[in-house]
């Protein structure tokens, strides 16, 4: 088990007037190389509880485990776990300041302490890795690039670490759709091609869903759902209304046309299976 | 990480009391006698009268003690250090020694009583912040300055200034941190080394925190443009500021009390 979370609770502000709690009882276990989707509601706890995986905030109660090494017990080393945990924050376009790109995505390798050769090796793969151009982009500013470029350095910042897990806080917010398209496509191609560990951090069902392995549902700072994404959208779905996170609009579709009293399979993620899924019951329905 | 979530200055903690409705302007001045008298008290009688008076202002007010008394905990520090170069520093009566080391009995009546000067100062002025939303505060603040128009004070400009930094104290506190945990993400390091290392080490935060400020800058002064802002001039308010029975008498109750503490004590 890579990550493993064990009755974990936080609270904001303990012992003040303006105490919340944010996290309640949490389980959770992560393996190794799994690709994840955290969804919830704005303000449900997300964003505090990866917060919590690489060591930033403690939990008010409770155990974190990552590779059995238990986070809050003292003299951890947490460099080591950050190193191995690569946390992307929303908006982190926002975290650039180096005068060039290269320098960028090589100040996590320098910190590591890594050879001149190591790290410029490791600002290419990583420039790669997001569909920067090594040549074109190196010696550029950070600052004079577009939105979704400045996003795609950012994530390279933090590839270039080489994190065993990476866990993006909603990384396809403020981009239009092609950014938004690329971006996902480029986390996908990270998954399959360099079998690193993804959390997918968001408070929209569409794409993610369909882009994930498992799903794991926030509500009110509890996990209330846990299972591939398939199946909670077939057996959970009124669920999912009912706290307003709502299904991708292709499974909507289908679980509108099972309303009507067609028998068809409502976990369905995209068009495509959505449209298999109708042609098999239509070519049922002309043998009959 | 936890000391930028601490800080209480600048905080408006919304009640429905007393010390809440009055005029900005009767609190700012009260303020501000209170402030004069504390430092022409020589005894502790009279730091007694106005600590108590600072006091009951508090309960008055439903603001809970903890977030005032948590104003003073940055200037704790301030406060025994003065404390303990005035109990060895001050020549005098010899009370207790230690080696070299002097306490006097003028060093310690000094001491105490610069303390009990500090103290009183923070509590006071917490609670003026604690219980008057900024919004009233510079809207106070305004319309004291408009005294000395004739001298050409910017007063609307300056009240303005203060009132959007104000507003982005927390803003930008929130940022800060939020950078922070961004920078350590990606092996930055901001407790270990010496001095030099560690002031080089600002510079992911520094930056990063300078260009997001210019950018809201830029980004308010649109939206205030496409509003009309147009300065002061001619501009009106949308609560009018009014002095009522409470203020005239909670005035008079303060200027009696600092007068009177300041003459006898």
């Amino acid at each position: 088990m890579f990550i493993r979370l064990e009755d974990m609770c936080f609270t904001y502000s303990l012992g003040m007037p303006f105490e919340t709690e944010v996290l309640k009882n949490i389980n959770l276990e992560i393996d190794k190389g799994e690709f994840i989707g955290l969804i919830g509601h704005t303000g449900c706890g997300k964003t505090t509880l990866i917060q919590h995986f690489n060591g930033l905030l403690t939990p008010t109660s409770g155990k974190i485990y990552v590779e059995g090494v238990d986070l809050n017990k003292k003299g951890v080393n947490l460099k080591l776990v950050r190193q191995k945990i690569g946390l992307v924050f929303q908006y982190p376009e926002n975290q650039l300041f180096e005068e060039t790109i290269y320098q960028e995505v090589a100040f996590g390798p320098k910190k590591l302490g890594l050879s001149e050769e190591k790290i410029k090796k490791r600002v290419k793969e990583a420039l790669k890795m997001v569909d920067l151009d090594y040549n074109l982009y190196a010696e550029r500013s950070p600052f004079s690039l577009s939105g979704g470029e400045m996003r795609r350095v950012a994530l390279a910042s933090i590839l270039s670490i080489r994190p065993k897990m990476l866990i993006l806080d909603e990384p396809t917010a403020n981009l239009d759709p092609q950014g938004r398209d690329n971006i996902l496509s480029e986390i996908k191609k990270i998954h399959y091609n360099f079998g690193m560990g993804v959390v997918l951090v968001s408070h929209n069902m569409e794409k993610v869903a369909e882009t994930v392995n498992r799903l794991v549902v926030m509500h009110r700072g509890e996990i209330i759902m846990d299972g591939a994404p398939r199946d909670i959208f077939e057996k959970h779905a009124n669920e999912l209304i009912e706290v307003g996170l709502g299904l991708p609009q292709v499974t909507e579709c289908m679980h509108k046309l099972k309303e009507k009293g067609k028998d068809v399979y409502t976990g369905v993620l995209t068009v495509d299976d959505a449209e298999k899924e109708m042609l098999k019951k239509i070519k049922k329905q002309i043998k009959k | 990480m936890r000391i930028l979530r601490n800080i209480s200055f600048g905080q408006y903690i919304p009640r429905d009391s007393l010390i809440h409705n009055l005029d900005p302007r009767i609190k700012i001045l009260s303020c501000l006698a209170i402030i004069i008298s504390l430092f022409l008290i020589t005894k502790f009688s009279g730091y007694l009268i106005l600590g108590s008076f600072v006091l009951i202002s508090i309960i008055i007010s439903k603001v809970h003690p903890k977030f005032v008394f948590r104003g003073l905990r940055p200037i704790l520090f301030i406060i025994i250090f003065t404390l303990i170069i005035h109990l060895f520093m001050t020549e005098g009566e010899v009370i207790y020694q230690i080696g070299f080391l002097k306490i006097t009995q003028e060093g310690l009546v000094k001491g105490l009583l610069i303390s009990f000067r500090l103290f009183i100062l923070i509590l006071a002025t917490s609670l003026l912040t604690l219980a008057t939303s900024p919004i009233s505060l510079t809207d106070g603040i305004e319309r004291l300055l408009a005294i000395f128009k004739f001298t050409g004070m910017p007063a609307h400009e300056i009240a303005m200034m203060m009132t959007i930094a104000l507003r982005f104290i927390p803003t930008l506190l929130e940022e800060t941190e939020k950078i922070m945990k961004a920078q350590i993400s990606r092996g930055a390091d901001f407790e270990s080394g010496n001095i030099f290392n560690r002031a080089k080490n600002l510079i992911p935060i520094l930056i990063p925190l300078f260009v997001n400020a210019f950018r809201r800058a830029d980004e308010l002064a649109i939206a205030m443009e496409a509003k009309c802002y147009r300065g002061g001039e001619g501009r009106t308010h949308y609560r009018e500021l009014k002095i009522k029975k409470a203020d005239i008498l909670t005035f008079v109750l303060t200027i009696v009390i600092t007068i009177m503490v300041s003459v006898m004590f």
